[in-house]
């Protein structure tokens, strides 16, 4: 091998280590946002799969609608008797929810848009406060795509 | 010197497009996750994984594209990561799924899959133009 082979074998074994260097250091960081980001996914709390309208209407279940947006939203338009439930003020419509709620029905959450997170949170609070077992889903594309259906 | 200045803009455009995917996703590394989830191409622990890594690794090889000596690793990195996204869209538009991007978390710059498609393929030649012509880097 002469000089510029030896070269070559140099810059490769520098790219390599500056390679592996970048695949690494983002392994670090990564388990640092796990144990300390407020909002790091959990490997222990699976996010309620999503249902588009077909498929809840095809269930052949009955449905009790949760909208999870703001009440200004709600009360310019929700899903015919869609109840009112959000992490801004759990405390006080939680029990109104509870009251309306028959354990027999399926939840179906839904937010403004497929880009929205509220019914996740909303659906991962009510699993929690309710049990594993409840049957609930987050309706994808959320209040728009109900509208578009 | 133009061919340098082309070089650069594209350089910095890449950068940039991955500097904030990967700002986006840190910020709500949940968000990040429930749009990895709507692809339906791997389990929730392996899709928590790539919620909290792959930002991590878009922003540090963004960055590493301005320091010399670092380009040509970053480069690869970009490329991988590109070819990855990519695949994924083409399993997910073949399968019939209707999703969007999530290409900057969940509801950020969201676009369909095919136009994320095109965009991926588009900075896949711009990464490959300039790991090419990578002599300058060294």
């Amino acid at each position: 091998v002469g000089v510029a082979g030896f070269n070559t074998l140099h810059y490769l074994d520098a790219v390599l280590i500056r390679l592996a260097t970048l695949l690494i250091l983002p392994a670090v960081l990564a388990a640092g946002t796990l144990f300390w980001h407020p909002r790091a996914p959990s490997f222990a709390e699976k996010p309620v799969p999503k249902q588009t309208y077909q498929q809840v209407i095809d269930s052949g279940q009955a449905i009790f609608w949760i909208d999870a947006r703001s009440q200004a939203a709600y009360d310019q338009g929700h899903i015919e008797n869609a109840v009112l439930l959000n992490e801004d003020h759990w405390n006080r419509l939680f029990p109104g929810f509870l009251k309306r709620w028959n354990p027999d029905q399926m939840i179906v959450v839904y937010c403004s848009d497929s880009g929205c997170t509220r019914s996740q949170e909303v659906a991962a609070r009510l699993r929690k406060e309710l049990g594993g077992n409840l049957k609930i889903s987050v309706l994808k594309g959320g209040y728009e795509g109900w509208l578009l259906r | 010197m133009a061919a340098k200045i082309i070089r650069f803009g594209l350089m910095a455009v890449i950068a940039g497009i991955f500097l904030l995917a990967g700002v986006m996703k840190i910020y709500d590394p949940q968000g990040f996750a429930l749009a990895i989830m709507e692809y339906q191409l791997i389990p929730w622990w392996g899709i928590v994984v790539l919620a909290v890594y792959m930002p991590w690794l878009e922003l540090l090889s963004a960055l590493a594209l301005f320091i010399p000596g670092w380009r040509r690793a970053s480069l690869i990195t970009l490329i991988l990561l590109l070819v990855v996204f990519s695949l994924a869209l083409v399993i997910v538009l073949l399968r019939g799924i209707d999703i969007r991007c999530g290409c900057f978390g969940i509801g950020f710059l969201d676009v369909s899959a095919p136009v994320a498609l095109l965009r991926n393929l588009i900075l896949l030649a711009g990464a490959g133009y300039l790991l090419k012509f990578d002599k300058f880097n060294r």
